[in-house]
């Protein structure tokens, strides 16, 4: 009969030390430069260590790891070291960002403040992408302080986005303002008129 | 307007429509897109991400795909890469789309293995022709 | 919030807006699409729940969706908008795809008498597991050449005794034809019907918890996992460390098999997707540098 009982189940305790995790985190396969990363996620000092190995790490498994690892230790420093990422050329990099801001929540919201201002467009953009994971009396208000001053139009267009699925009756104004201000845009117009049909079921002309 | 077409997609002249996948995170851009291109007598089907964009690549033959550069779990030049190494996938012609401007992101998108680039917003008869011009339709 | 987006519960309904708003959502979130025909199953579903929360109303209902602490709303959400059966030979392309395309590739590097791993979490009564072990007697032409282990695990040790007993009632047993049952299965009187002896100890059940990484851990070196129809309840944060386990649970070129209408694409980018004639699967990569 080719099909064997298998024996029984029993948990291994692997016990390894700080020093050869962080060895593992440049010198292992991928397996374990992942357990590195993970495991190093339970001390809040290896964030700067993480956001290290982020910079030359080519593995996209790898850096999810590394990702998870700063958001599972959380607070402002990591924050602001995963931000950092949204900046990098590498595609890969300011997405994974991303997600780990998401993930950080209101650890994120002193260093996302700073960015949607930043001076660079793409910056600004991914920054509004994160006010998607925030409650709503968090995100409000910097979406509504995007409709009523960015001047870029694709920057207003993420944030449309984000309100189509987030939005409240309380921004149909500066909507309809931007709708006004964009008024020869054709993506922008149709991505109001849906955002505000998602928030109240009529678009932004009759609000 | 410089559009580089390399490759036209090889579309059977007798088929009515032709199928288009949009590849965005941004659910009013794939509205905007669908709204355009159904309007155009194509059939189009949605991918939030790369991954999701993979899955329904290698099951449905699309004549084109739209893919946008900036999406969560997977981007738009990993799901270019993962399009054309495979078999299945690797010929189907694909619009790359970002909001970035710069030129060196041109560049990276044709030789991540797309056949034309655009960059946000994009306006409704921009869209139209580009994709017929990689379906190899006229739009007359 | 403005009197506007009040609703009173009783003339509670779904306006197309928030019909749509709520499939973005979902989509969003499963990957799962709702079209304009399953409106009404839909609309049911949500007034529903939006009354069983307390919710003043649709928006409200949204926002509570959206919250950190959502978690077990929208299981309870998930399971009334899917469909939740078990039966054997459930998904049978899937089975089809493990002989015709997956064992093949597995075995290709493979000796005679070489251990293949397969493991079926959740098990829930034991369909699944059993499906597996008759599924490649039947059809299988190199069983004999391998031995075949097939591990079982669910959270629910009431499952898990009911799957050990390995009695079912002919419902459960609607997809097999006649021979496999007379082969398969004896009767069992008003019970139904229950499993042979062979089949029923060949495969070994644990109660495990999908969350907890240390009883996961406990799997390694797996050639298949076939986890269908569970991670869609999780939220985002548990079934990313769930796949997680999953992938570090299975050896290099390892498999692992979602159901029909489940996608990594929300939740993992570990895996590989890889198209088979049969079915859709996710492969973890092999080799490492």
């Amino acid at each position: 009969m080719p099909l064997i009982r298998p024996a029984a189940v029993t948990p291994d305790a692997i016990v390894e030390t700080l020093e050869s995790r962080r060895d593992k985190l440049v010198g292992g396969d991928v397996d374990e430069r992942r357990h590195a990363a993970r495991a190093m996620s339970k001390d809040p000092a290896a964030a700067a260590a993480l956001a290290a190995c982020l910079q030359s790490e080519a593995d996209p498994r790898v850096r999810d790891s590394l990702f998870a690892g700063l958001s599972d230790i959380g607070g402002t420093q990591a924050a602001e070291l995963v931000a950092a990422f949204l900046r990098s050329d590498d595609a890969g990099l300011r997405g994974g960002a991303i997600e780990a801001l998401k993930r950080l929540e209101t650890d994120a919201v002193v260093v996302l403040d700073g960015l949607m201002n930043d001076p660079d467009t793409d910056v600004r953009i991914l920054a509004v992408e994160v006010t998607r994971a925030w409650p709503r009396e968090l995100a409000t208000p910097r979406l509504r302080r995007v409709f009523e001053s960015e001047p870029h139009v694709n920057v207003c267009a993420a944030a449309v986005d984000v309100v189509t699925e987030v939005g409240s009756d309380d921004l149909l104004p500066a909507l309809n303002r931007l709708r006004q201000r964009f008024a020869s845009e054709q993506f922008l117009v149709f991505a109001i008129d849906i955002a505000c049909e998602r928030i109240h079921g009529d678009d932004a002309r009759d609000a | 307007m410089n559009i580089q077409v390399i490759s036209p997609a090889l579309s059977d002249p007798e088929r009515a429509v032709a199928q288009i996948l949009v590849v965005d995170d941004a659910t009013v851009v794939r509205l905007y897109y669908r709204q355009i291109l159904e309007g155009e007598g194509y059939a189009v089907e949605e991918a939030i991400n790369g991954i999701e964009g993979l899955e329904k690549a290698v099951q449905t033959p699309f004549d084109l795909c739209i893919v946008d550069v900036n999406m969560p779990m997977m981007d738009g030049y990993t799901f270019l890469h993962a399009l054309r190494r495979e078999p299945i996938t690797h010929a189907i012609p694909a619009l790359m789309t970002t909001s970035e401007a710069c030129a060196e992101d041109h560049h990276a998108a044709l030789k991540a293995g797309a056949n034309a680039y655009l960059v946000k917003p994009v306006a409704r008869d921009q869209l139209a022709l580009y994709v017929a011009a990689l379906l190899g339709r006229s739009l007359s | 919030m403005s009197v506007l987006a009040q609703r009173p519960t009783a003339t509670l309904s779904i306006s197309e807006a928030e019909y749509q708003k709520f499939c973005e959502f979902f989509y969003r979130r499963t990957g799962i699409s709702f079209g304009e025909n399953k409106r009404y199953f839909v609309d049911k579903r949500l007034i529903e729940r939006i009354r069983k929360t307390g919710s003043s109303g649709v928006e409200d209902y949204f926002e509570r969706l959206r919250r950190r602490d959502a978690s077990g709303e929208i299981e309870a959400l998930i399971n009334l908008l899917t469909i939740n059966e078990t039966y054997f030979y459930r998904e049978d392309h899937q089975l089809e795809c493990l002989v015709k395309g997956i064992l093949p590739e597995l075995v290709s590097g493979r000796r005679h008498g070489d251990r293949i791993r397969i493991w079926s979490m959740p098990s829930s009564t034991g369909e699944e597991p059993y499906s597996i072990a008759i599924y490649l007697l039947e059809n299988w032409p190199k069983v004999d050449d391998y031995d075949i282990e097939i591990m079982a695990s669910d959270i629910d040790t009431n499952v898990l005794r009911a799957a050990e007993a390995g009695v079912y009632d002919a419902r459960s047993l609607h997809r097999l034809s006649p021979a496999l049952r007379r082969k398969y299965f004896v009767s069992a009187g008003t019970e139904g019907f229950r499993l042979i002896d062979a089949i029923r100890q060949s495969v070994r059940f644990n109660k495990v918890n999908a969350s907890d990484a240390v009883e996961m851990g406990a799997f390694a070196n797996i050639d298949v996992i076939f986890c269908r129809n569970m991670l869609i309840y999780f939220d985002d944060r548990s079934r990313r460390q769930v796949v997680e386990s999953f992938y570090d649970s299975l050896g290099q070129g390892g498999f692992i098999c979602l159901g029909h209408s489940e996608t990594m694409s929300r939740i993992s980018s570990l895996f590989e997707v890889r198209k088979f004639p049969q079915a859709i699967v996710y492969q973890k990569p092999g080799g490492s540098r």
